[in-house]
């Protein structure tokens, strides 16, 4: 009966020990890969010529569409898919990406991802919101854009410092 | 089993993926966690083949097993008040682990002697020589994307990483040169000498501080006059190293000369808004925080809405989200607030004082080595994220799990 058991308990840390190498170390390891891989494909995109672009973006979604099914919790790929997903013209879905990778991790550079996505579909006052939440954070977040935008956001920033 | 203790003092610290994105942080995580996984099989079987003596032993040793017992209760408690789960769902795995490596440190600690130190003194020498190297512009063998002074990455990832890992090595080599025997002396003893030229190079000032903090703390433990041979010891060679234009002495004169301007932010390298910021998470939630590993995902939210108070001090904008407090005490009153920052400092006060009842030579290098990790550990934890990192925490919860041992 005492060997039964300890088969037994020995069996479950078995089991136990194989399930977390697969999702604690195999899944995490192949996602620092995978997630390179994405990040090398992007930057190919990004210097393509027009045609081989819009190619190229649409692979990249499906490769990252697999990568967050995989990793959730890394962050990388929603912003990779969010920008291939803008290149193609889908705004609505980058919107969508960036509101799944907010909830993730909160970051500038996704706020602002989204409120350019925003500003795409003439979401304009959305588009500030997203852009405010970014500059209150860090105002070097709007260097490059036009005067009336940072203008328009600076607004939404002193309004909400009123409130 | 001692063999997965002394190689995986080994493999955490060096492990990397050079043509990956995240070269060093991510899998030394990887790493840690397979260690655990390791551990957790290991003492299963020698639970179930070899078995219950040595572990009634640990059991007897009543401190520690509710220090412990603290330390999951604390997880638990804070787990369930959390403000986001998925987050603590990885913080509790890393603690599970943790406590794993500490458990299999702890068992094998009685046959593995001080010459575990010898491995340490390798792995810092190996640290030390990459970042010298790094620092002097003589060999860089990664290829990164930024430049200047994330440089010096050693195989850890960053200066800071580095000079903190190697403050602790130089500090537990040098607590455990007196009480080692043989030529391990010697490897203690320059392995810890080589380990602080490694921190300097790193031009970490918080590791170099971390460092004469815990050898005059050491002095203090001899005698009044071993305290003040020390003070002056370690201002000559302050004194040195400023004269010799050395970036870690020259960083730490900036910073006291920024301190008497007032310009606080400059001294705590741009840190005063992280750590305010840190402070008001603690503020909303201070018993329980806001839960294991949240910091990341609330960082950005409690720092935009920073209230104007703070400004008054000359702080910059955050550039980038925060993962880490740059200050242990901090985050984990704001993740886990009085409840796990009690279990986190009885960890220190135990360490530093728990009583050795044993009489041969481990328990001799428990006596020397536990206090001064402590000191370190506690030094370095008011500036730097030692536990945050998978290579850092790994050395301090071996040594503690092989200290636990030790002592009796």
């Amino acid at each position: 009966m005492k060997r039964v058991s300890a088969i037994a308990a020995a069996a479950a840390v078995v089991a136990v020990s194989s399930w977390a190498i697969v999702s604690l170390v195999y899944r995490p390891y192949r996602c620092i890969g995978e997630t390179t891989a994405l990040m090398n494909a992007t930057a190919l995109m990004n210097e393509s010529r027009p045609g081989q672009r819009v190619m190229r973006a649409r692979e990249n979604v499906i490769q990252a569409r697999g990568i967050i099914e995989r990793c959730p919790l890394n962050v990388q790929p929603y912003a990779l898919l969010a920008w291939n997903q803008y290149v193609l013209g889908q705004y609505a879905d980058a919107i969508e990406t960036l509101d799944r990778s907010l909830e993730v991790e909160q970051r500038p550079e996704l706020y602002v991802a989204r409120a350019d996505a925003r500003l795409a579909l003439g979401r304009f006052e959305e588009a500030i919101a997203d852009y405010a939440i970014a500059a209150r954070f860090d105002p070097s977040m709007l260097t490059g854009r036009d005067d009336a935008l940072i203008n328009r956001v600076n607004e939404r920033l002193q309004t909400d410092r009123a409130k | 089993m001692a063999g997965v203790v002394v190689l995986s003092l080994l493999a955490v610290p060096l492990a990397i993926t050079p043509r990956d994105f995240d070269t060093f942080g991510a899998i030394k995580e990887v790493a840690f966690r397979l260690e655990a996984i390791v551990a957790l099989l290991l003492l299963t079987l020698a639970a179930l083949l070899g078995g219950t003596d040595r572990f009634r032993a640990m059991l007897r040793d009543r401190g520690t097993v509710m220090l412990l017992a603290a330390a999951v209760i604390a997880t638990i408690v804070t787990a369930l008040f959390s403000t986001h789960r998925v987050w603590t769902l990885q913080a509790v795995i890393t603690v599970i682990a943790s406590l794993l490596l500490f458990l299999l440190a702890w068992y094998v600690s009685p046959v593995l002697g001080g010459g575990v130190f010898v491995t340490l003194a390798a792995v810092g020498a190996l640290e030390s020589v990459l970042v010298a190297m790094q620092a002097t512009g003589t060999w860089q063998p990664f290829v990164l994307r930024d430049t200047g002074i994330v440089s010096h990455t050693g195989t850890l990832g960053n200066p800071n990483l580095v000079g903190t890992y190697l403050a602790i090595v130089a500090i537990t080599l040098a607590a455990a040169t007196a009480p080692s025997v043989g030529w391990r002396r010697w490897v203690c003893g320059i392995g810890g000498l080589i380990a602080l030229g490694g921190a300097v190079a790193s031009g970490t000032r918080t590791a170099v501080l971390a460092v004469g903090v815990t050898v005059v703390a050491m002095a203090i433990r001899r005698s009044a006059k071993h305290a003040a041979v020390a003070a002056v010891v370690l201002a000559v060679l302050f004194t040195a190293g400023v004269v010799a234009r050395i970036p870690a002495a020259l960083r730490l004169v900036d910073a006291v000369n920024e301190i008497r301007a007032g310009d606080w932010e400059a001294a705590t390298s741009r840190r005063m808004g992280t750590f305010f910021t840190t402070f008001e998470m603690f503020r909303e939630r201070p018993l329980v925080g806001l839960g294991p590993g949240t910091y990341k995902y609330h960082y950005m939210k409690y720092r935009a809405r920073l209230p104007q108070r703070y400004l008054s001090v000359r702080m910059r904008h955050a550039r980038t989200n925060a993962a880490e407090a740059h200050n242990e005490h901090l985050q984990y009153l704001a993740e886990t607030g009085l409840v796990g920052y009690a279990v986190f400092a009885a960890a220190l006060v135990y360490l530093a004082w728990g009583r050795v009842t044993g009489t041969g030579n481990p328990a001799r290098i428990a006596a020397a080595v536990a206090m001064p990790l402590a000191v370190v550990v506690a030094v370095l934890t008011l500036a730097q994220f030692p536990l945050q990192s998978a290579a850092s925490r790994h050395l301090i919860i071996t040594l503690a799990g092989l200290l636990a041992g030790w002592k009796r």
